[in-house]
């Protein structure tokens, strides 16, 4: 098991937006991590990254417990965040931006990562001078993912990856995703896109204000138009 | 060179330190002060104190540069707690809080200020030199720092401290660094000052000066090294050259900080870009 979170609750200050969650997330699996807006996704996956206050529960990974460790530490372990919205650093140039996402790594290797990411992305290398603040959209998606991968990851969490991007670039990106699973890496997708995160996840949670609603494997949830309205913020209480 | 020419030159070179150390932090780092001049003045207090004890020059302005510098730290600690206006307002405290105390105590010469303090030993000339070494060092250390890794961690938090943290960098220990340069320079630049006018007052170091300082910053362009220099030896040499201004100084840096905010945020360095095509880098 890559990481086993139980009994978990998060939140800001006094709200708690994630309540009681128990999770496993299998190594080289993808996890689609569906619901509304404001269901509380987004901030379980920063809390997993360590920047959302963890109230209550533990989050084990790779057997070892990191409840209490720091951002860097839990990057250093293998956790790399995507933020939603991308978040680059748009004054600085592409290859900037992939250096300072290699931060925790030694040189070499941060040279050798470099590569690898050029290698998924060979537009990144082209653009390699441009700021990123000058891509399009998908290329800054990329740059994103990109810059995530610097850390050489062993769990990949993405905030929206398909958030303001044209289909065409949704589809490299997707691409992207089921490339880098079938190099056995893990993936947790927050969407709210939940057709193509079904599609690409091989098991979902689904949130409504910030409970969880249902979790099983992605075939399950495509049968189940009760999950589906879940997952839309449809559902009748 | 005349001795008016020298003293001016003096007088640049102490400013340039002083615009290089504050550009280090609100520049590079992004954590605005509005206290800077606070940490010039601390600088120069320990220096005129420890050289009217009798200690030697180089001893005195390694001693500037480490109180303001520990000084620095200690006021950096609060930019890991609050950040943006909040920071702006607890180091505008600073300044005042600075004034205050040196102000009201005897042993920092109250009102009058210290006086009498050593002669550097040295004509004026090489004291110029002297002066103009330190300013060629602060730049090229600044510029150094810009281009180094450092430099682009500074960038980073600067730019977006959120993003950066989940790219696991040590926020903390670049906020403190950036503090613990740009304050350390200003404390030698303090240093170079009281040996320079042998006479300090607490005025000289208040908020108003703190504003001069920035004002620098912003017209070379916030971030950019060349630019900074640039705009610092403009501002302490026009009201010299053109002598009306200089009774309307404050008017001036306020009318030229407003100005550059409002239509040109890069500053100086900005014209640069426009006119080359290139950004500094």
């Amino acid at each position: 098991m890559m990481l086993k979170i139980s009994n978990f609750c998060c939140g800001y200050g006094n709200m708690q937006v994630v309540n009681h969650l128990d999770l496993e997330v299998k190594k080289g699996s993808v996890t689609g991590i569906l619901g509304a807006n404001g269901a509380g996704k987004s901030s379980l996956i920063m809390a997993i990254a360590g920047h959302v206050e963890i109230k209550n529960g533990s989050i084990v990974y790779n057997g070892e417990d990191i409840t209490s460790c720091t951002p860097m530490e839990r990057v250093s372990r293998g956790i790399a965040l995507v933020p939603e919205g991308r978040r680059l650093f748009k004054s600085m140039s592409v290859y900037e931006n992939l250096i300072i996402g290699g931060y925790i790594t030694r040189k070499k290797d941060s040279q050798t990562n470099m590569e690898k990411v050029f290698d998924i992305f060979p537009i990144l290398g082209e653009r390699i001078r441009q700021n990123a603040g000058s891509l399009s959209g998908g290329e800054q998606q990329m740059l994103a993912i990109g810059r995530a991968l610097m850390t050489d990851p062993k769990v990949l969490m993405v905030d929206e990856l398909s958030l303001g991007l044209m289909p065409k670039a949704i589809d490299i990106c997707y691409e992207v995703i089921e490339k880098l699973n079938s190099l056995d890496m893990t993936i947790m997708l927050v969407e709210q896109s939940t057709k193509r995160a079904l599609q690409a996840s091989d098991n979902v949670i689904v949130f409504e204000s910030g409970n969880t609603v249902w979790k099983g494997s992605s075939n399950e949830a495509k049968k189940s138009s009760e999950i589906i309205d879940s997952m839309l913020g449809l559902r009748n209480h | 060179m005349g001795p008016y020419e020298i003293s001016l030159a003096t007088g640049v070179g102490i400013y340039v330190i002083l615009a290089v150390s504050l550009n280090l932090i609100t520049g590079y780092c992004g954590q605005i002060s509005l206290g800077h001049a606070a940490f010039f003045g601390i600088g120069a207090y320990t220096v005129a104190l420890l050289s009217k004890l009798g200690w030697p020059m180089y001893l005195t302005l390694a001693a500037g540069l480490s109180s303001a510098g520990i000084i620095g730290v200690i006021i950096g600690l609060t930019s890991l707690r609050v950040k943006e206006d909040f920071l702006a307002i607890v180091t505008m405290g600073v300044a005042f809080l600075f004034v205050g105390i040196v102000r009201q105590q005897e042993f920092f010469g109250g009102e009058m200020g210290i006086s009498g303090i050593p002669s550097h030993g040295m004509t004026k000339f090489a004291y110029l030199c002297f002066v103009l070494v330190f300013a060629m060092l602060s730049i090229l250390f600044s510029w150094y720092v810009k281009k180094a890794w450092i430099g682009f961690a500074f960038d980073a938090v600067a730019d977006d401290e959120g993003t950066a943290r989940t790219l696991g960098l040590d926020i903390k220990s670049y906020k403190l660094t950036a503090f613990a340069m740009g304050t350390s320079m200003a404390g030698l630049a303090g240093g170079l000052y009281a040996y320079y006018t042998r006479f300090i007052v607490p005025e000289t170091f208040g908020f108003i000066e703190s504003i001069t300082i920035l004002s620098m910053v912003a017209v070379g362009g916030i971030g950019s090294t060349f630019g900074v220099v640039f705009a610092t030896v403009l501002l302490v040499m026009m009201p010299e050259v053109f002598r009306f201004i200089n009774d309307y100084k404050l008017l001036l840096y306020g009318a030229l900080l407003f100005g550059v905010m409002r239509f040109k945020p890069e500053g100086l360095s900005g014209f640069y870009t426009l006119l080359t095509g290139n950004k500094e880098k």
